[in-house]
């Protein structure tokens, strides 16, 4: 196939992964509303019991957004994730592994398609940055994009990397949530690294999701972003490869 | 028949691996399909037919023996002039029928314009054109069905394969659909269609009974009948006694070969009458050349675990 059939194969996957959201309101309630109504309670009820280590000038709230932004993200790109499952179970997922298409294009129209649903998703928070005090700059705004957009790509490439090899979406739900939940607590998303004590500061060193989130929150709160987000993006590739090669190596028909 | 089969199956074997040990599923299957014939693969839930199915797709390989499509492996050759048709219609519930069948064609390498030139006289011919901009969620089984069946050939496939495509059919969609069939098979289509309904494999031009992994027959629907007799005497009671060795037990039934003459014919049914013993004269179907090929009924083999 020529480079323009190839991408015309991931764009149309793409498209298909925005025309599945769009015309089902209610994960796009469920994907931006439960974190939001998590971060305006958390942050609205803590705010002042607890001070961030490290952020005593910008509040409760302003921390944790770029959490709950990771949390969104996470959120949206699991649910385009279980997608797969549903193509296998309907059928569909047959007819794309027997299809003259490269399995690579497939796997990358999928990441691609759920990435940019989940970042966006994300983002619609940013405009809610300026009003608990956050100076938004262009290049911050810049530097936050591509964070959520690194950590759109990597989780839904490991989304995709566990659903094809998942029989139904009920175990895909226990394996996640045995893997994210810890992965998110421990991103820095409601406390910082620093206030941690020492043995679960090194795990949070460790896990990739902290990367995220601090190359979210640097550029918004004001701090060094660019080694966060070059980890960020080293995660993103890590996983697009690992999900390529899941997806290549076999079909879960 | 000039060049190479469309299909060819040759000594074909595969297992399953089941906690250590391995589960036969094929065992030395052969058979060869020619361009422009249509193929029947009959056999129960359970006789091989969907392993058989995902290894002429190529998304399995054989354990031993080969599989060519038009001369080429079947994992290795072109897919664009395959076009396959799965239990369950291949398609997105939550997208129109114009956006399905454009995803698939892209996926083939056509481009968007050209898959849309094309979605218009497909669904003329299939006799479905109000059908495009629907959801797909909107459309019934059968429609849904049909409209898979145009997302198959819609890249122009030399092939179709079809595993069940009848499934869950009304009489009239399921005639539409076979229709659908036989007119793109009248173009020259090669087609395979794996099912475990006699009706549905009685009108092809060769069945092939598969049976416990292996090929139990494989002919014509007519050279099948005629091999086990014009007519068939049967008598629906596995505890009757038959008077002579000419019966044989199949499945739950009783049955033999109608004796040439037709006086005879009706000599035997008389006095099977006589004795109480309700019997029924019949043309042999394809379930009768399967019970006789295999000593089971298609819907016992389908029961048996």
């Amino acid at each position: 196939m020529t480079p323009l059939q190839l991408t015309t194969i991931i764009l149309e996957i793409v498209r298909r992964a925005w025309r599945r959201l769009l015309r089902q309101p209610a994960r796009l309630v469920g994907a931006i509303g439960t974190p939001l109504l998590l971060w305006l309670l958390i942050a609205s009820g803590a705010a002042r019991s607890f001070t961030p280590v490290g952020f005593d000038e910008v509040g409760y709230e302003a921390f944790m957004l770029p959490g709950i932004m990771t949390l969104i993200t996470v959120f949206a790109c699991i649910f385009s994730s279980i997608t797969i499952i549903e193509d296998r179970n309907e059928g569909w997922l047959q007819a794309l592994t027997v299809s003259p298409a490269p399995r690579w294009t497939i796997a990358v129209g999928s990441i691609a398609g759920g990435a940019t649903v989940g970042a966006l998703q994300a983002l619609v928070l940013l405009p809610a940055a300026p009003l608990i005090g956050l100076a938004l700059t262009p290049q911050g705004i810049v530097a936050a994009t591509a964070a959520v957009a690194c950590t759109a790509i990597a989780m839904t490439a490991l989304g995709l990397a566990f659903a094809w090899r998942c029989e139904s979406s009920a175990g895909f739900h226990g394996v996640m949530n045995i893997v994210l939940m810890p992965m998110w607590l421990l991103s820095s998303a409601m406390f910082p690294i620093d206030g941690a004590s020492a043995w679960i500061r090194a795990v949070m060193q460790l896990n990739p999701l902290t990367w995220c989130t601090e190359a979210i929150r640097a550029p918004l709160l004001g701090g060094e972003w660019l080694t966060s987000l070059v980890l960020s993006a080293g995660f993103a590739v890590a996983m697009i490869v690992i999900a390529t090669a899941v997806i290549a190596r076999r079909p879960k028909a | 028949m000039t060049g190479p089969p469309a299909l060819s199956v040759r000594d074909v074997t595969f297992a399953y691996a089941r906690r250590g040990s391995r589960d036969t599923a094929l065992s030395g299957v052969s058979f060869d399909v020619a361009p422009g014939h249509r193929v029947a693969l009959l056999g129960p839930n359970g006789s091989g037919k969907s392993t058989l199915f995902r290894l002429l797709c190529g998304a399995i390989t054989p354990a031993t023996g080969t599989i060519e499509r038009f001369g080429v492996g079947a994992t290795v050759a072109d897919r664009s002039d395959l076009g396959v048709v799965f239990p369950t219609p291949a398609l997105d519930k939550h997208l129109t029928v114009e956006e399905n069948l454009v995803l698939h064609g892209t996926l083939f390498g056509l481009s968007r314009a050209r898959v849309r030139d094309a979605i218009g006289p497909a669904l003329d011919r299939a006799g479905i054109p109000e059908v495009r901009t629907a959801r797909v969620s909107a459309l019934s089984t059968g429609l849904a069905r049909r409209v898979d069946l145009v997302r198959a050939l819609l890249p122009g496939p030399r092939l179709l394969l079809l595993d069940e495509p009848t499934l869950g059919l009304d009489p009239p969609s399921r005639t539409a659909f076979v229709d659908e069939i036989d007119s793109r098979a009248s173009d020259g289509l090669t087609v395979l269609m794996s099912t475990h309904l006699t009706d549905a494999a009685e009108h092809f031009d060769r069945v092939v009974l598969l049976h416990e992994g292996r090929v139990a027959a494989d002919d014509t629907p007519g050279a099948l009948r005629h091999a086990i007799g014009a007519l068939l005497v049967s008598v629906a009671d596995s505890t009757w006694r038959p008077p002579d060795d000419a019966w044989t037990l199949r499945g739950a039934t009783w049955e033999r070969a109608a004796p040439a003459d037709a006086n005879a014919v009706a000599q035997l049914v008389g006095s099977l009458a006589a004795d109480g013993t309700p019997c029924s004269v019949t043309p042999p179907t394809l379930e009768h050349v399967f019970r006789h090929a295999t000593g089971a009924a298609l819907a016992d083999a389908e029961a048996a675990p």
